[in-house]
């Protein structure tokens, strides 16, 4: 069973994950660059350095992928994860926090909203409002399990 | 996954579970980025143990997500930018479990392996 700490990484993660992807290619470039400077330290040529380490390592956008799979960024489990972590986390007492889904516009597999248009969640004990570009898209409440994200309706728009 | 540095044909694959209970003991010593990680375990195994990046990364955005790691940008010492993973208290805890199933193990396979020999 995993607590509420994992669920409130892997919301984070979810709604964020332009910034997640751009974070990880600078991680992967400065690696890839590590690697040309060692290259070169034992002898090689610039060029040569940087050639030998896109070598090395390897595919990155495969790497990407994988990475992205480890977080569950899958189109087809996105939506499913986000309405179980945020079930899961109105089943903390107590527990209060919010989510942006950064400053990315629509579509795309990495960027864009989490959700049907959610921008943005808040949670506080076990209500959660959701919001998109417009303002606010609805506010549940009331006991674990009952209705999810889905099941919200404009309020007032 | 880590693979011994002998020629392709003969790299063994470690079982799964390794690579973070290596990860996770680099960083008892100190934070390190990704690639200081990569070249600590190959540094300390003697080059026995490789580390490619394809298994790497993933795996250190598994441990981040159950928390075992954090990440933090910090300059280096040649003032470039880069993302240093340090040890939890989660993760130092998970470091004993997944070491004393790691020693459970080997001592396991020794068993077996004595008893083989002693038959044969």
């Amino acid at each position: 069973m995993k607590g509420p700490g994992y669920w409130w990484r892997k919301c984070r993660l979810l709604f964020g994950r332009a910034r997640f992807s751009s974070e990880l290619d600078e991680e992967m470039a400065f690696h890839r660059e590590q690697m040309a400077k060692e290259l070169q330290s034992e002898g090689m040529t610039p060029g040569a350095a940087r050639s030998a380490a896109m070598r090395q390592f390897g595919n990155a956008m495969r790497m990407r992928e994988r990475s992205h799979e480890v977080v569950g960024f899958r189109a087809e489990t996105v939506a499913h994860d986000l309405r179980y972590g945020i079930r899961q986390l109105r089943k903390s007492p107590g527990f209060a926090g919010e989510f942006h889904s950064g400053a990315t516009g629509g579509g795309g597999e990495s960027g864009g909203s989490a959700e049907n248009g959610v921008k943005r969640a808040c949670l506080t004990g076990d209500r959660v409002a959701l919001f998109d570009a417009e303002g606010l898209l609805g506010v549940e409440s009331g006991g674990a399990g009952s209705g999810h994200p889905d099941s919200k309706e404009r309020n007032g728009a | 996954m880590v693979y011994g540095s002998n020629n392709m044909a003969e790299k063994p694959e470690l079982m799964p579970g390794t690579l973070d209970l290596l990860i996770l003991r680099t960083l008892k010593r100190a934070p390190l980025h990704g690639y200081g990680i990569a070249q600590s375990i190959k540094r300390t195994s003697d080059d026995v143990l490789t580390v490619e990046e394809g298994s790497l990364y993933p795996a250190l955005q598994r441990l981040l997500l159950q928390g075992w790691v954090k990440a933090e940008w910090k300059m280096t010492e040649t003032n470039r930018r880069a993302r240093f993973y340090t040890l939890t208290a989660a993760g130092r805890k998970q470091l004993g479990i997944e070491l004393s199933k790691f020693e459970q193990m080997v001592a396991a396979m020794g068993r077996v392996l004595r008893d083989a020999e002693e038959a044969g």
